[in-house]
């Protein structure tokens, strides 16, 4: 699995990175941030995903609406024949969850913020261990 | 008044405990082991972190528990030296205001410093770590991935988040 755009791909995972770390620490006082908490949970995974795209595809996708990204992704795994699946439930899950956190005037509950952040981060370690070749560039710069 | 019963073994297992979860917090989603056989079996790192689910940079951890000795603390730089990883640690745990030298923690080559990491106790026997140096990047030769690759395929982390 070589990555088509190494540059590009390290931006994206930079942003990943910045979005997640973000997330971490106002997680610390989650009932003064719950909405950033949720808004940065979910930008750090769409960040790895356009990572992953751009990484294997060379472009990143235009989508009418993030769910098509995950859609994307699920094609990238037939692909690159990933068995595991849970990644893309874990983005669905939260792509599902980012107009009610940005634009609706509903609050996320705390178990949903809660479980934004546990599915980040297993969106994160999943990424990691199916698409290491493609993601390394990281490690490598 | 139990803590002053604790081995200095166990002293050492809490240093190991604590100074993992820092690392756990401050890396994005970091594989962690205890005693690792890194790089190879003839040497124990007590605490090994690797990030990105162990296909990213590696942070290898010395924990000096309850010692001033000059000589132990700059043992242990020493040994940090041929560890291959990107970022290393020396946790002092118990070392009272002991200050390391800090010209010992440079590279020869000026790529790399080993960062200092202070575990403090509480009156109520919490533990606490921060930073006193931080770490600046050793250089590694890409290579280090395969090898960083076949250990982590071979054991299970300590401490790691399931995907």
């Amino acid at each position: 699995m070589n990555n088509a755009t190494p540059i590009t791909t390290l931006q994206y995972t930079d942003k990943a990175d910045h979005f997640l770390q973000g997330m971490k620490l106002l997680n610390d006082d989650v009932s003064a941030y719950r909405t950033g908490v949720g808004l940065l949970a979910i930008h750090s995974a769409i960040s790895l995903n356009d990572a992953i795209i751009v990484g294997i595809t060379g472009h990143r996708g235009k989508y009418e609406n993030h769910v098509q990204a995950a859609d994307e992704l699920d094609n990238i795994c037939k692909l690159t024949k990933v068995m595991n699946s849970k990644g893309v439930r874990h983005l669905r899950w939260l792509l599902a969850k980012k107009n009610r956190v940005a634009y609706e005037h509903r609050r996320l509950d705390d178990d949903s913020v809660q479980m934004a952040v546990d599915l980040a981060k297993k969106f994160h370690s999943w990424a990691y261990n199916y698409f290491r070749e493609v993601l390394r560039v990281q490690a490598n710069a | 008044m139990y803590r002053q019963m604790l081995s200095a073994t166990q002293q050492e297992s809490r240093a190991k405990n604590a100074v993992a979860e820092f690392l756990f917090r401050e890396l994005i989603v970091p594989k962690v082991f205890f005693d690792a056989p890194w790089p190879n079996g003839r040497k124990r790192v007590d605490v090994l972190a690797v990030d990105r689910s162990g296909s990213g940079e590696i942070h290898a951890v010395e924990i000096m528990a309850g010692t001033n000795s000059l000589t132990r603390i700059r043992q242990a730089v020493d040994d940090l030296g041929d560890i291959p990883a990107h970022f290393k640690y020396l946790a002092l745990f118990g070392n009272k205001n002991y200050r390391v030298d800090s010209r010992i923690l440079y590279a020869p080559d000026g790529l790399g410093r080993v960062g200092v990491i202070q575990v403090k106790e509480d009156s109520a026997g919490d533990l606490s770590v921060e930073f006193s140096i931080r770490p600046e990047r050793f250089g590694l030769n890409s290579s280090v991935f395969e090898m960083i690759d076949k250990f982590t395929a071979a054991r299970y982390p300590n401490i790691e988040i399931r995907p």
